[in-house]
């Protein structure tokens, strides 16, 4: 089967300040990044780009973002990505940001892949920013209960193959 | 990149954090590098060598910025620790202020990293040439006051001198970036991407960026993949490496002494020369497996010495 290539970089959107939550949307990031090309690149960047570019996840509480380009245009996409230093937040202004890129994977389930296994590293640096007792041991117990699987206890029958 | 090669790669390090008074601010940036997965900073001093008799010349080297325990997390987890040096930036234009640049004064061998910026050719010439420094910088934001010329290079390569292209200006206008990178291919013509030092020299902590997008900065400025992954890495080393050196008596053997662990932080007492210290030698060369020195790099680099 003869497919387009793709190559998918998984960003991570770095604000001023850790603790906010921005409303940013695949829309917001895919102007930003064509803005940054057209400048950078020019209009021979924007044509080579707009076919096989979009965001294809944005995730606003982790601060990922996926964007999509053709294997061939990834030079131009990665040497744009530093040069953004800001998104526009909806109401005409626009707040400080820029994107750390973390992985370039092949496909998306790669990039899946990468991301579960970052996050798992991240964790228990949340555990160091608690600042009581208790919530340092509720923040254990969710690290617990969401890295440890779980075996289904055995019964009778359901378990003989 | 998958982790297990993440753990294999040099350390990724930025060697110009512009050292101001407000500690609020240079705090911020140094937390913002920590998180971006820089393993060591240098905050850079800029000073301009006075001309007259008595002038203090050179400030001592700035102090380390404080950091709480939670900054340091990332690295405590991979058991790595956080570096933080010194680096002093002379501008020199005439030839007295190029006397004032001698790595026998007391207040120069304080610090880390001895970088210069050659202001016109004589000096940049005398910089690639004889000047004792790790790392010639260029102001890159302007058009160059004189034209590059292969012959200076090519002996500054030779020294294991590095050349520096910063890029922050670059990202914070868009007439700068112009300059930068008309300036930056214009070096990179001559060097062929060797020994290059990308760093920063950010004002603000948005104004840094991730080593690998970094990198690809570098691909722009017209390296190679791997010369411009080198550019934020390895050549930041050797750098480092040949500013040890330099504070060696002989220039053929530095040793470090691990003095003390603590999570964090590593203390490192130089010796200023060829010790002959038997057990020091066994002690270090024990310890010396354990470091994570580039292969190849070091012996590289005295070599290059003792042949001068």
């Amino acid at each position: 089967m003869v497919r387009f290539k793709h190559r998918y970089v998984l960003a991570e959107l770095v604000f001023g300040n850790d603790l906010l939550v921005y409303n940013v949307t695949q829309r917001v990031v895919y102007a930003a990044v064509r803005d940054i090309i057209e400048q950078l690149h020019g209009g021979y960047g924007i044509g080579l780009f707009t076919p096989g570019m979009s965001v294809k996840y944005i995730n606003e509480y982790t601060r990922m973002v996926m964007v999509r380009c053709r294997r061939e245009n990834l030079k131009i996409l990665a040497s744009a990505i530093p040069f953004i230093k800001h998104l526009p937040d909806g109401k005409g202004g626009q707040f400080p940001c820029f994107l750390r890129t973390l992985h370039v994977g092949g496909s998306i389930k790669a990039c899946q892949k990468w991301l579960v296994q970052h996050n798992r590293q991240v964790l228990p640096t949340l555990l160091l920013r608690c600042t009581s007792e208790e919530e340092k041991s509720r923040m254990r117990k969710s690290i617990f209960d969401s890295t440890i699987v779980k075996e289904e206890p055995w019964t009778e029958g359901k378990n003989d193959t | 990149m998958r982790n297990s090669e993440k753990n294999k790669m040099a350390r990724f390090c930025d060697f110009n954090v512009p050292y101001s008074e407000n500690t609020e601010n240079l705090r911020q940036i140094v937390e913002m590098a920590i998180k971006l997965g820089y393993e060591s900073v240098a905050l850079n001093c800029t000073v301009t060598p006075g001309t007259t008799k008595g002038q203090a010349v050179v400030p001592p080297p700035p102090k380390p910025v404080e950091l709480s325990e939670a900054t340091l997390a990332p690295f405590m987890v991979q058991g790595k620790a956080f570096q933080q040096l010194t680096r002093l930036t002379a501008i020199i234009e005439t030839h007295e202020q190029k006397y004032k640049v001698n790595p026998n004064n007391s207040t120069i061998t304080a610090y880390d990293i001895l970088a210069v910026q050659p202001l016109n050719l004589k000096m940049f010439e005398a910089a690639c040439k004889e000047l004792e420094v790790d790392i010639i910088s260029l102001d890159m934001t302007q058009k160059l006051p004189f034209f590059l010329r292969l012959t200076p290079i090519k002996r500054a390569i030779a020294r294991g001198v590095h050349f520096e292209i910063v890029y922050a200006p670059a990202i914070r206008d868009s007439t700068l970036r112009r300059y930068v990178i008309s300036n930056a291919t214009d070096l990179m013509t001559f060097c062929k991407g060797k020994n290059i030092v990308l760093s920063s020299q950010a004002e603000k902590a948005i104004e840094l960026r991730g080593p690998h997008d970094v990198a690809n900065l570098g691909v722009l400025f017209g390296m190679n993949q791997a010369q411009a992954k080198d550019a934020v890495s390895i050549n930041c080393r050797s750098a480092l490496l040949h500013a040890e050196t330099r504070g060696s008596a002989v220039g053929v053997i530095s040793i470090e002494r691990i003095m003390k662990q603590t999570p964090g932080v590593i203390s490192v007492e130089r010796i200023p020369s060829a010790s002959t210290d038997k057990r020091a030698l066994e002690k270090d060369s024990g310890e010396g497996q354990d470091r994570e020195d580039p292969p190849g790099k070091k012996p590289k680099l005295v070599a290059k010495k003792k042949i001068k």
